[in-house]
């Protein structure tokens, strides 16, 4: 972690002139000052976001070093993927760096879940099953969706790194559906939306915590009201003999991502820390 | 029917204008769920003075509501679409059990959904709801497999754009959440649809900025020299309902000028 003179300074810069460290595409827009209040989330929120990213990176990277599980027609495909997950990474690397925030440590991960043959394999043929291998890669893409949505309001207090950050946030739903074809065309039941909490995830019960919390049948629809209005999804839809009550609640799950909190994101990336 | 999958007919959209009259004004509203009362609300934010806009614009208002109508316009053009295309034989031909069928219905009860609960959140919380929208699809053939993908994937690629460029128009957290948790899922209907017209086009380069990087470049830290951000592109308000606009009829045109 950085140090609390150089986390003063960044989370400083952060909040005036994030648009310094951003690439050129966005220099020059107008930057919103930020509260002292919010500065801390703004940077914590960064490195949480860095993590998820650090996470895929490494993950590509290790699935796609020789020799690969992976089949050859679909190893383009990662290729892709891993690119942008790299990209990612070097943005989110110079906007804290340069805004005077330390980067922490790479962890060392390991992608079994077995925290370096200390604990039960969660994935022991994660590297040698092309299954196993896409299935993890869909459970991360996934997670990163939804740990990056936790982590939206702690930004709304600079325009630009929000931006910034929404913006790699919808390419990894576009990972993540592709994924989910990938595995869908491998004989797997699985949609590109997440459905219900999705049985757990593909390799339940290892899966499990990436999804919990995804089958929520309605969202808060007040802000100010008390008491909060929550308005069922399930309502909005036709009901028989349209759609039956499976398919309704199916639907009303999957039009809706939801958010991991910070500290639900932190105890998932540990599943694959050493 | 005959098109083939990957050979658009440059003239589709022509025949689909003759063959397809507008949507019945009564199913458009039926499936969106308008009632009689909800027809006749006030425009939000209508006194606007833009003399440049269309005097029959549907003025989407300001601040965090006008944002909502925005996205709350997108979702019933989105909802209408996928509404209108099961009047074609593209989708009545498809089978029962068909992958492209269950995607389809699935992506209608999603839109329907997001266009419903921004019906219900936004008087909820006091806004005014803009009108329910009069969509004009005509030029879009509803018989042939390629018009109706390349329009989803349009629609929900200007979907993801949309949302993406209205964040910071928002000041509520709780807006911004809902609307976090609705892109996501746009952005894997853009995603998926654009691998079914043409396979692993999920990520390309006009709707994300690439990186390519410079030949010889790769040094120790990856990638860090070339073009290119690995960011979904975004669009502006005033970006987006400049297409959005082409697909409204007269009177449902939407003008943004308020959010700001």
């Amino acid at each position: 972690m950085p140090q609390p003179t150089e986390r003063r300074t960044a989370l400083a810069q952060l909040a005036r002139t994030a648009a310094v460290a951003l690439p050129a595409v966005l220099a020059g827009a107008v930057v919103t000052p930020a509260t002292a209040q919010r500065s801390g989330t703004l940077l914590d929120a960064l490195l949480l976001i860095l993590r998820v990213e650090w996470l895929q990176e490494a993950f590509y990277s290790r699935l796609l070093t020789a020799p690969t599980v992976v089949p050859a027609a679909i190893q383009p495909d990662l290729a892709l993927i891993r690119a942008q997950q790299q990209q990612h990474v070097a943005l989110l690397e110079n906007v804290i760096s340069t805004s005077g925030g330390v980067l922490p440590t790479r962890p060392t991960y390991d992608f079994t879940g077995s925290h370096g043959q200390t604990t039960p394999s969660l994935f022991p043929d994660v590297f040698t099953s092309a299954d196993t291998a896409l299935a993890v890669a869909q459970v991360l893409e996934d997670f990163s969706v939804r740990a990056y949505q936790g982590q939206l309001a702690s930004l709304m207090s600079n325009n630009d790194l929000m931006d910034l950050v929404v913006r790699m946030y919808a390419v990894e739903g576009r990972h993540a559906a592709h994924l989910r074809r990938l595995r869908q065309q491998r004989g797997a039941s699985v949609k590109p939306w997440i459905s219900g909490t999705d049985g757990d995830g593909p390799i339940p019960p290892a899966t499990a915590p990436i999804y919990a919390g995804e089958g929520q049948l309605e969202q808060l629809a007040t802000v100010s009201v008390y008491p909060p209005v929550k308005t069922s999804l399930v309502a909005l839809l036709p009901t028989l003999p349209v759609l039956t009550d499976a398919e309704q609640k199916a639907a009303a799950t999957e039009a809706y991502d939801e958010p991991l909190t910070t500290a639900e994101a932190q105890r998932i990336m540990a599943l694959f820390v050493i | 029917m005959a098109t083939p999958n990957h050979t658009p007919a440059p003239d589709e959209a022509g025949i689909g204008n003759r063959l397809l009259q507008p949507i019945d004004r009564r199913l458009f509203l039926r499936y969106t769920g308008v009632t009689a009362a909800a027809t006749g609300l006030l425009l939000a934010g209508c006194d606007d003075d833009d003399n440049n806009s269309d005097s029959n614009a549907v003025n989407v208002g300001t601040g965090d509501f006008g944002v909502l109508n925005y996205a709350f316009a997108l979702e019933q053009l989105e909802a209408a679409f996928y509404t209108q295309l099961r009047t074609g034989s593209y989708y009545t031909g498809l089978g029962a059990n068909s992958a492209e069928k269950q995607i389809l219905d699935d992506l209608a009860l999603h839109e329907k959904i997001h266009a419903d609960f921004f019906r219900a959140a936004i008087p909820a919380n006091g806004g005014t709801l803009i009108k329910d929208l009069e969509p004009d699809f005509s030029s879009i053939n509803f018989n042939s497999k390629d018009s109706v993908l390349k329009a989803a994937q349009d629609f929900e690629d200007l979907g993801v754009a949309a949302y993406n460029g209205a964040g910071r128009y928002l000041s509520n957290p709780l807006f911004l959440s809902i609307a976090g948790k609705i892109v996501s899922v746009e952005a894997r209907h853009a995603g998926l649809i654009r691998d079914l017209r043409a396979y692993n086009t999920f990520v390309a380069n006009d709707v994300v900025d690439v990186f390519t990087p410079t030949p010889g470049s790769n040094g120790p830290t990856p990638f860090s020299q070339g073009t290119g951000t690995g960011l979904e592109r975004s669009k502006t308000p005033s970006e987006v309902v400049a297409i959005a606009n082409n697909f409204l009829k007269s009177g449902s045109k939407l003008n943004v000028s308020g959010i700001s």
